[in-house]
């Protein structure tokens, strides 16, 4: 019989992050009037032009700082501080994200920080806002809906192509993205391998921005790749690691799964500096 | 600070020969108030060409270094919420403050929907097969594997935007439960006109405005009223000859559904777990209504190997289920899923016991050859609605065990026969609903089951002469048992949750009625008096209320169970005259306190009390005999145990270090109302029976286990042990003992990808018994195990893995070996969706093999015969 592998490994995973999941504490952190929905579509398999999908992703914006997430992770959130206890059989239920990754860019103190969750883990780690170097061009377009004029940067070794608009007097972007006098409506890398395009701009009541309050392990952006590249190459050790167990009728299974892996070699920041 | 930088030398590269111009300020708001991320921007007068901008810092500062050859210039200051300032200014050094006027105009609202292959309406949106499935895919899994937002694992589970879907349904029915791969790699693409993806899908309707679900459900539209599809596989292998075959052909029409398997092996892979789902529902039932039959007769059996069953289970396997999906009026939908199963099972080997008394150590060989027929139907009727109004689902489940084993056994050159005819009849229906009372939302319980066990066992020549047949050699004996049962639990429960804490309430009612009718017939006619025979009937009655709450705050989560039990036991055997009344009131709380001290470090740990009783087959008045050296009467109150446990744990995980460490210790001390005596006779033959003395047993096991992770060289390493302690008090041959086991397992893996191509992985086993008895210490058994798998991927769609397993056991008299090999070769033909298998097991013939048991009084040797060498060879095709 084949075994549900990728359960196991949601269930092992999950007996580790019940005891810090559930009920997450969070703290507002400023308030955001617009929602700005960007859609992602990205090629996780460099070698496959077929392995293209897409995922939503949100950023919450107030003038001195800003939250970028995909919107399962969101949802996700905001399900979690809603329930203090739900039911352990319902967390499977919970949106899950391929972007674990939550990006907090702080105007006051000129940071960005990057938190991420590799099982159950919480990393955080800081890089500063200025790392881009905008060369602004005289191109325009309109995108929907916006005019918007073009900016190139290189950063973490691919080169980009921005689209922002000065209707949207907001620094801010997607991802780590910022620092443009005004919004980024579109911004993809020249292998278009990651295409970020804004999707909606929505006003809303003002609405809190969160950031959890659950202690994370803070490290420098080297030593965080290291620990999510190594769960990537060897996922069951790293499960094991952390005290799960994991048995498979057939060891073939461990194979699909780590091609299954390594078929997502294609990560946004392909030089860690 | 070095974004300035950067926008300097940006500055300074655009335009090398200029003179540098430098404007500063700072932005404030009508009030006064710092603007931080006002965008500042130069432009060539008249147009929107930048020359150079800057981003106001959290003081509100600006200052903009640029070169230009213009002589007037426009600066620009915007910032959201606020109106945009644009002015003319002199290409001159200066210093320019701003004050922004709030600006109510809101943004231009936009909503771009991508996507057109797609529709969506609503909740729900629909794919158009065609457009997506290529030539040469074949099922629907891979044409589901090129929607957008949907992805197919390799083990066939279908995720929706990251995230498994809940439910897999065809025509909006769902046939096959969670079991969906089935159809889902099998049912042709051609088939199916359209996907539908219904997100936020609640499966139970009437949750739905108030569960929120963020799952998607997948409904696939079929083009033609009825499809007929499925997939074989078939081996076959020597010596001797060998069969491995699995049919499952399926039906699928708007309204009625049909899936079904027929699979049979003589290889030794035990296809009847396939047949069992472990659903919380059903785990429930198997606890709370004792649904499990209880084998109270059997024949001499041999303990089976802790190795895998296609080593030694010596089967011929027959299985064949159906399951029918019909749609009914009023939203009811209406599944029978029924599965049969004959299994013809060998065992061959030969037992050597020793027991040990304080006095005198007895010795017994016993050489057995044991046939075991199973036949098993299970059939249920299930009963579903599921509309917004309304959640009800009723199973009414049927299992039918007709059970016999044969077993001839040679004991000191006398030979004896064993004959168990053991069947088992259990109807049962199960009601769970869920409706509102008022605001609140309740789930109501329902349990009625009724069963039957008839059992027999035949003993050919008769034991125990002395006690059955005052000392006179007698031919045959026959112990004949019957167990009814009527069970019946319902309950009623909800949840509240407050800030922090949540509540749930549960209260029910369990009651039990078990009648018990034994005797022991000797030689066809002759049937013994009164105290070989029971006439038992059994009434157990308990009332419930249970509330959980759960507290948590910062990196403190407390959970407090404090369940209140009313019990009522009614036993009474007329015949014997003998009964026993009880009720009693039981409150067993259970506290249990988790602190995360760091990321790195947390802390567990738990208390509570807790109280079991005993169950029929530990408490009757007349003799049983229960296999050919065993006669059990427990003349005794009903056992009542009182347990206190503790647990602590403590865990650090480094993820930056790789290093995973913990530790968890369980202490149980059990306050028993019987103390158990097992008299020895001199044949071997034991007696247990039960006298009433308050007695103890402490159990307390620790187990510890360290990882680390070394990611340069891509392995793993392992290390882990446990080391368990048991003292209890038993009777031996009119004397009390005190027992004492003592268990260590060590415990270690090594794991390394040597390549893309190559992995292997190493294990290493190591356990310790030993015991004592009255501070008589018994010698110490070790068994070792060490196992060693290399798996190769040489090519796309190869592959090869050669198994190894060593296995040392050191016995009283000897040690001894096993070594085993197996090599697996299998080739995936992906665009035929064709899978040649080829397998050889046990390469060396490895036939003997030795283990022992230890237990409270004795040391058992087992000799199991395994498997000969087999060569297996698999075909699996779609139909």
């Amino acid at each position: 019989m084949v075994k549900n592998y990728f359960q196991v490994i949601i269930s092992v995973v999950f007996s580790f992050t019940t005891f810090n999941s559930f009920g997450q504490n969070n703290e507002a952190i400023g308030q955001a009037r617009y929602h700005f929905k960007y859609l992602l579509n990205y090629q996780p398999d460099s070698t496959d032009i077929n392995s293209v999908t897409s995922e939503e992703f949100m950023l919450q914006s107030s003038t001195h700082i800003s939250k970028f997430q995909s919107i399962n992770g969101y949802k996700r959130d905001s399900i979690l501080t809603k329930i203090s206890f739900p039911d352990p059989q319902r967390m499977g239920s919970l949106p899950k994200s391929r972007f674990r990754e939550v990006i907090l860019k702080d105007y006051k103190n000129g940071k960005i920080t990057y938190r991420e969750r590799i099982l159950s883990d919480h990393f955080e780690y800081e890089e500063p806002l200025g790392v881009f170097n905008w060369a602004i061009g005289q191109e325009k377009q309109t995108i929907n809906g916006y005019p918007c004029q073009k900016a190139t940067t290189t950063y973490a070794g691919r080169t980009y192509e921005a689209w922002f608009t000065q209707e949207i007097p907001n620094t801010d972007g997607p991802y780590k993205f910022n620092g443009l006098p005004g919004l980024i409506v579109k911004i993809y890398d020249t292998k278009k391998h990651y295409v970020y395009e804004l999707t909606e701009v929505k006003q809303i009541p003002p609405t809190d921005i969160t950031k959890e309050k659950e202690p994370h392990i803070t490290t420098g952006k080297k030593e965080f790749y290291k620990v999510k590249n190594e769960f990537y190459d060897n996922p069951i050790a790293k499960i094991e690691q952390m005290g799960g167990s994991i048995t498979f009728d057939d060891p073939n299974q461990i194979k699909m799964m780590q091609d299954k892996l390594k078929k997502r070699n294609n990560p946004i920041e392909l030089v860690i500096e | 600070m070095s974004r300035q930088v950067l926008c300097w030398l940006f500055a300074i590269v655009s335009f090398p020969a200029l003179a540098q111009t430098v404007i500063s300020g700072k932005i404030t708001d009508e009030e006064g108030g710092a603007l931080l991320g006002a965008s500042v921007v130069i432009n060539h007068k008249g147009t929107d060409h930048i020359i150079a901008y800057r981003i106001s810092d959290s003081e509100g500062n600006y200052k903009i270094s640029f070169s230009s050859n213009e002589t007037e210039l426009d600066i620009q200051v915007r910032s959201l919420g606020f109106k945009t300032v644009t002015k003319t200014i002199l290409n001159a050094s200066l210093n320019l403050d701003f004050k922004l006027e709030s600006d109510t105009t809101l943004l231009k609202e936009i909503s771009v929907k991508a996507l057109s292959s797609i529709k969506k309406e609503g909740d729900t949106l629909r794919y158009q097969v065609e457009d997506f499935a290529k030539t040469q895919d074949r099922s629907i899994a891979d044409a589901l594997q090129r929607m957008p937002g949907i992805e197919v694992l390799t083990n066939g589970q279908v995720l929706y935007q990251g995230k498994p879907i809940n439910k897999y349904y065809i025509e909006g029915l769902d046939l096959l439960g969670g079991k969906y791969n089935l159809a889902n790699e099998n049912l042709p693409h051609r088939e199916v006109s359209e996907i539908q993806v219904l997100e936020n899908h609640q499966p139970i309707q009437i949750l739905d405005s108030l569960v929120f679900s963020d799952q998607a459900a997948l409904n696939i539209k079929l083009k033609n009223n009825s499809t007929f599809t499925g997939r074989a596989e078939v081996g076959s292998g020597a010596s001797p000859l060998l069969w491995d075959v699995n049919i499952s052909p399926m039906l699928f029409t708007k309204k009625r559904q049909a899936l079904v398997s027929y699979q049979t092996n003589n290889s030794g892979a035990n296809v009847a777990s396939q047949v069992k789902t472990l659903t919380i529902e059903n785990l429930r039932e198997q606890q709370e209504n004792s649904s499990e039959p209880i084998d109270w007769l059997g024949i001499s059996q041999l303990s089976t190997p802790q190795f895998p069953e296609k080593r030694w289970l010596e089967n011929n396997i027959h299985l064949l289920s159906g399951n029918h999906l019909q749609q009914l009026k009023n939203k009811y939908e209406l599944r029978i899923n029924t599965s049969y199963l004959n299994d013809h099972q060998r065992q061959e080997g030969f037992t050597s016991t020793l027991f040990f008394t304080p006095t005198d150590t007895v010795a017994l060989l016993e050489e057995q050859n044991n046939q075991l027929n199973f036949n098993r139907l299970e059939t249920s009727l299930t009963l579903q609605k599921n509309t917004n109004e309304t959640y009800l689902k009723n199973s009414l489940k049927f299992e039918g065990a007709w059970d016999s084993q044969i077993g001839s056994l040679r004991a000191d050159e006398s030979l004896v026969t064993q004959d168990l005819a053991n069947r088992h009849y259990r109807l049962f229906n199960t009601l769970n609903t869920v409706f509102f009372l008022g605001n609140q939302l309740l789930t109501l319980y329902s349990y009625v089951g009724s069963s039957k066990s008839p059992q027999a066992l035949r003993i050919n020549p008769g034991p125990f002469e002395d006690l059955l047949n005052n000392g006179i050699p007698y031919d045959k004996v026959a112990q004949g048992l019957t167990l009814e049962t009527i069970h019946l639990n319902n309950s009623v429960s909800f949840t509240k949750a407050l800030k922090g804490f949540s509540f749930s309430p549960e209260l029910g009612l369990r009651s039990e009625r078990q009648q018990l009718t034994t005797q022991i017939t000797l030689d066809e006619n002759q049937t013994l008096p009164n105290g070989f025979a029971n006439d038992l009937d059994w009434a157990s009655t308990q009332l419930y209320a249970d509330v959980k709450s759960q507290f948590k705050r910062k990196q403190w989560r407390i959970e407090l169970k404090s369940p209140v039990r009313f019990h009522r036991y009614r036993i009474e055997d007329t015949t014997l005259q003998e009964r026993e009344a009880i009720d009693r009131l039981t409150v067993e709380p259970h506290l249990s306190v988790g602190f995360e001290a760091s990321p790195f470090w947390r802390l567990t740990t738990s208390a509570g009390l807790r109280n079991r009783f005993g169950a029929i087959n530990q408490m009757y008045y007349g003799y049983i005999l229960r296999n050919y050296r065993d006669i059990q009467r427990i003349n005794a109150p009903l056992p009542q145990l009182a347990d206190r446990t503790f647990s602590g744990g403590i865990s650090y995980r480094n993820p930056l270090k790789s290093i995973f460490w913990n530790v968890i210790y369980n202490y149980t001390y059990s306050e028993n109302n019987l103390l158990y005596q097992t008299q020895l006779l001199t044949n071997g033959a034991t007696e247990l029976q039960a006298i009433e003395q308050p007695n103890n047993r402490i159990n307390s096991p620790v187990n510890t286990r360290l990882s680390k992770y070394f990611g340069e060289l891509d392995t793993n390493v392992t290390l882990s042990a446990s080391f368990g302690l048991q003292e209890f008090q038993q009777i031996l041959n009119d004397q009390t003992t005190t027992i004492e086991n003592q268990n260590w397992r060590v415990w270690g893996k090594i794991e390394t990808d040597f390549t893309d191509w190559f992995n292997t992985e190493y294990r290493a086993d190591g356990t310790f018994a030993s015991n004592q008895i009255q501070n008589q210490t018994n010698s110490t058994i070790v068994q070792q195990s060490h196992s060693l798998n290399l798996n190769f991927y040489p090519k796309e769609g190869h592959y090869f893995a050669l198994q190894t397993e060593y296995i040392q056991n050191t016995l009283f008299s000897q040690n001894t070996e096993n070594f085993f090999a197996d090599v697996i070769y299998r080739l995936t033909l992906e665009k035929k969706n064709i899978d040649l298998e080829l397998q050889w097991n046990n390469i060396f013939d490895s036939r003997n093999y030795r283990t022992t048991n230890i237990n409270s009084f004795s040391y058992v040797e087992t000799h199991f015969l395994l498997r000969p060498s087999q060569v297996l060879m698999k075909v699996k095709v779609s139909l």
